[in-house]
């Protein structure tokens, strides 16, 4: 059995999400979740919060090679903080079923965000038999 | 609401939401290869026309859009690339592509840059209609 490993990365500029939550109200609920918005909101820098999650979506999305494919929600991944600060990515819908079908193990991401810039890289574990 | 309309409200918001120049904007424009827009700029795309149409298409739409009447497994393979049915199908729907070029090598990502102005118009023409 071999083990295949894919990356993904994704650079969102802050000033682009502000902009959006300004206008428009339903991005919001399109792109995050329940637990996504409850995290957010309550952070100082909230905006660069949201931010580094889309480009985490991305990211996550680029490294499965599935993009917003049929039936994929941004809902359907959702990254979260444990307590010690350590990100990780949950899946459900149409996302979780194609990593189960792709086979993978495991997905590990990393964020990072300064006033200007979010940045995101995931790294998807693979089997391969 | 005709084409022309649906254009002008594209070309409208390309160019006064997310600073497109006027002359690049045309109907066989690529909204990521011709135009530079990443899936955040085609959501403030979305958003912009809904508030101006009242028309409103989402990611999962176009997305639904180009996959066709095709299952998962039908359009994708194991590997995520498009199937030689996938191709087959997107051919008939992008005809102003050479899909041949992508040699069994197209997956969704790049799936994504075929996306043109036309379909957006067609898709919206279409909702309009309905």
């Amino acid at each position: 059995m071999n083990e295949h490993l894919d990356i993904g990365i994704d650079i969102v500029p802050i000033s682009k999400i502000e902009d959006l939550f300004s206008k428009y109200k339903d991005f919001l609920t399109e792109v995050y979740t329940k637990k996504e918005i409850a995290y957010c909101s309550g952070k100082k820098n909230s905006n660069q919060h949201f931010a580094v999650r889309f480009a985490a979506k991305e990211a996550v999305l680029k490294a499965l090679g599935s993009g917003l494919g049929k039936g994929i929600e941004w809902t359907d991944v959702e990254i979260l903080s444990t307590n010690s600060g350590k990100p990780r990515v949950y899946l459900y819908g149409k996302v979780k079923e194609i990593a189960h079908k792709r086979k993978i193990e495991e997905i590990a991401i990393s964020l990072s965000h300064c006033e200007a810039y979010a940045v995101a890289q995931a790294l998807v574990r693979r089997r391969q038999e | 609401m005709d084409k022309e309309k649906i254009f002008e409200a594209v070309k409208e918001s390309l160019v006064g939401e997310l600073g497109i120049e006027e002359d690049k904007v045309s109907m066989a424009a690529s909204f990521h290869s011709d135009l530079g827009l990443e899936s955040l700029d085609l959501l403030k795309l979305f958003f912009s026309l809904e508030k101006k149409t009242k028309i409103r298409i989402t990611m999962k739409e176009v997305q639904d859009l180009l996959q066709g009447n095709l299952s998962e497994e039908e359009f994708f393979d194991e590997n995520g690339l498009v199937t030689q049915a996938g191709l087959g199908h997107l051919q008939k729907f992008l005809p102003e592509h050479n899909l041949a070029e992508f040699d069994g090598e197209l997956d969704q990502l790049e799936l994504f840059t075929l996306f043109t102005v036309r379909h957006l118009v067609n898709m919206l023409a279409e909702k309009a209609s309905s």
